[in-house]
């Protein structure tokens, strides 16, 4: 199996298979840029992620080697379902809120879809079903408005009270 | 890190997956949430309701929230004059491209003859009159506008048309001043869709507007839409010459049955789609049409049986829509790739899935419907179609089921463990539990299974569905029927946590 090595941003080398991490798009990008695809010596300088995220994509992508790229079948090119998630995913994101925002920065500048959904998925259910307060909570979130300010955006969102979205 | 921290892109894909309320409710939360949630993108997609004129007068931000909105409705308001110019003032500069108004005729009028001209951008309107009044019925609302590229004009309404960019109109006012305005727009209408002359008075309109169109020639029209007499579409021989560009045709019959014979279409070469309503088919001259034409979809609706001993014959069809489905017939189309059978009502489903089988070896995609609520039996067992699902694994291509409100409860799924479909979607089916699991099981190469208001029968195990299979994406909406409480002996399936 040809391998291609990464290196993550505090230093460590990573052998990764080829077809692992070709879940990349972007190292996709730059080895086929870079004509690297026979040579096997040159190390990819991943100066954005850090060894731990590093190991945590490898891990995802290891386990969805096998997907396929997309679903055209589907009829509808837009998932915003966020309650499909698979079970081992599931498990896998059972990590600190730290560790989840520097998968999501990962996965957008590695430009791995998969995971930039399922990551921003769990961030989105965490968000559901919790009011503002609750949020604010989750989040960290110092609320900066002004009673005013609140009163007014209230006010505003009252009027589009019945909105329709539009289909994507 | 802090969520604060991630940057703006990455928040907003995390909120494209929370809905429309959940989206406001976390906008309350601070100001730089706000900001990132009200971004021009999402301000795209929102509608400003405005259901009384106060709301323009009353309401200090008004102008703020017109002014980054795209797509507003005005509903019944009655405009008082300050309150109109005032609107007409707001609305000068605004980013609005779709503008949707309900009122009558007179209030209608006047705020498309006033703002029209300060909305620069608009590209969608949608107008309905209402009522039909006696005050100002005469008066014809004159639409002019630049831009313009869509327009739906229904109810009670003269409209005069004068939109250079207009390629999209769609109307069920077939009357004098319609089709005046549409034979202005001849040189540039891409999709017509025309509907009316339901009664004895404006069956001389829909003359009139059928020899508009068959007189003229419509070079860019590509989509055709229109309501027919059983003597109007004689006319329509000619349309292939003038309407070189026609793709879809279709034609919905109003009034007494008529018999199609392919010639109203003509040669129609060109013509890859169509849609038929309420016509009786002459299957030999149908036939004939389907081995002259380059059609590849069809859609029967409503149309009366023809002879029972001629099925419909075409190699090339690769899209069919029966609604219903007439006497266990299908017609003979061996390239077919998706059929979509609509109110079987009492078909025999083992019948049907036999003749699928036989006869369209390369289907892609099945759909089968059946229209109107379905009242599940419970402890039904649906006996003839136990075993016929099991008929799928001869369709080595078929991908993709849709099934829509049919009782599925006594299937046998594990027969069809050889098939290859893909994604399933039941919309409001009846399935038992341990049907649901069997489903799961028995398709092997299933990637997607959506469960949306189905009924379950004796629930159970459900929450344990998606380990059953690793990489198959389970959705499902419960049931609406718990909430109402008419149906309690039917169980929801229970939400995976």
């Amino acid at each position: 199996m040809p391998c291609i090595q990464l290196q993550s941003s505090d230093g460590e080398i990573f052998n990764v298979e080829f077809e692992i991490a070709m879940c990349s798009f972007t190292i996709k990008t730059m080895m086929v840029d870079l004509d690297l695809e026979d040579n096997c010596e040159e190390v990819v300088p991943l100066t954005n992620v850090d060894s731990n995220i590093l190991r945590k994509i490898l891990q995802w992508a290891n386990y969805h080697k096998d997907d396929p790229e997309a679903n055209p079948e589907d009829g509808k090119p837009v998932d915003r379902r966020t309650d499909n998630i698979c079970e081992w995913d599931q498990e896998f994101m059972k990590v600190d809120q730290q560790t989840l925002y520097g998968l999501i920065k990962a996965a957008n500048y590695l430009d791995i879809r998969g995971l930039m959904a399922l990551t921003c998925k769990t961030v989105a259910n965490m968000m559901k079903g919790k009011t503002e307060e609750q949020m604010r909570k989750m989040f960290n979130i110092q609320n900066d408005l002004t009673p005013e300010e609140e009163q007014q955006i209230r006010q505003e969102n009252e009027w589009c009270e019945e909105v329709e979205i539009v289909a994507d | 890190m802090d969520i604060s921290e991630l940057p703006p892109e990455m928040m907003e894909k995390i909120f494209e997956y929370l809905t429309f309320r959940e989206r406001i409710l976390a906008s309350h939360t601070c100001k730089l949430w706000h900001e990132l949630i009200f971004c021009p993108k999402f301000c795209k997609r929102l509608f400003l309701y405005m259901r009384s004129s106060k709301d323009i007068v009353e309401k200090p931000f008004a102008r703020e929230m017109l002014a980054r909105c795209s797509n507003m409705v005005i509903l019944r308001s009655n405009f008082e004059d300050h309150e109109l110019s005032l609107l007409k003032d707001y609305m000068n500069g605004a980013p609005l491209e779709l503008l949707k108004i309900r009122a009558t005729k007179c209030v209608a009028k006047r705020i498309v003859e006033t703002v029209l001209e300060v909305v620069p951008g608009l590209k969608t309107l949608h107008l309905t009159v209402l009522g039909h009044t006696k005050k100002c019925a005469d008066e014809v609302i004159r639409i002019t506008h630049q831009k313009l590229e869509y327009a739906v004009l229904n109810g009670y309404g003269n409209y005069a048309i004068e939109c250079r960019n207009l390629t999209v109109l769609e109307s069920d006012q077939m009357n004098e001043e319609m089709i005046r305005s549409i034979r202005c727009l001849q040189d540039q209408l891409q999709i017509l869709q025309l509907f009316g002359g339901y009664t004895f008075h404006h069956r001389a309109a829909m003359r009139a507007a059928y020899n508009v169109l068959t007189h003229y020639h419509w070079d860019r029209l590509r989509e055709l839409k229109l309501s027919t007499s059983p003597t109007s579409t004689d006319n329509l021989e000619t349309t292939h010459e003038h309407m070189p560009s026609l793709q879809k045709l279709s034609l919905h019959l109003h009034g007494s049955v008529h018999t199609f014979t392919g010639n109203e279409v003509g040669a129609a070469t060109r013509l890859s789609e169509l849609t038929l309503e309420k016509y009786r088919i002459d299957t030999d001259s149908f036939n004939k049409l389907l081995t002259r034409s380059a059609l590849k979809r069809i859609s029967l609706l409503n149309c009366l049986c023809w002879s029972v001993e001629v099925p419909l014959k075409s190699a090339y069809i690769k899209s069919l829509t029966l609604r219903p489905m007439y006497q266990n017939l299908l017609p003979l189309f061996p390239s077919l790739e998706e059929l979509d059978l609509q109110s079987i009502g009492k078909t025999n489903v083992l019948h049907t899935l036999l003749q699928i089988c036989e006869y369209y070896p390369d289907l892609e995609r099945l759909i089968l419907r059946q229209n109107g609520m379905m009242r599940p039996t419970p402890n039904s067992t649906n006996v003839t179609a136990r075993n016929s699902f099991s008929l799928l694994n001869k369709l080595d291509k078929l991908k993709a089921l849709h099934v829509h409100r049919i009782d599925l409860t006594g299937i046998d799924w594990t027969t069809c463990e050889g098939s290859n479909v893909e994604y399933i979607h039941l919309t409001g089916c009846s399935i038992e539990g341990t049907g649901s699991e069997k489903l799961v099981q028995s398709f092997k190469n299933l990637r997607k299974l959506y469960l949306d208001h189905c009924y379950l029968q004796q629930p159970r195990v459900t929450d344990g569905l998606r380990s059953l299979m690793r990489d198959c994406q389970i959705s499902f909406n419960p049931s609406p029927f718990r909430r109402t409480g008419c149906r309690r002996d039917w169980g929801d399936l229970i939400p995976f946590s």
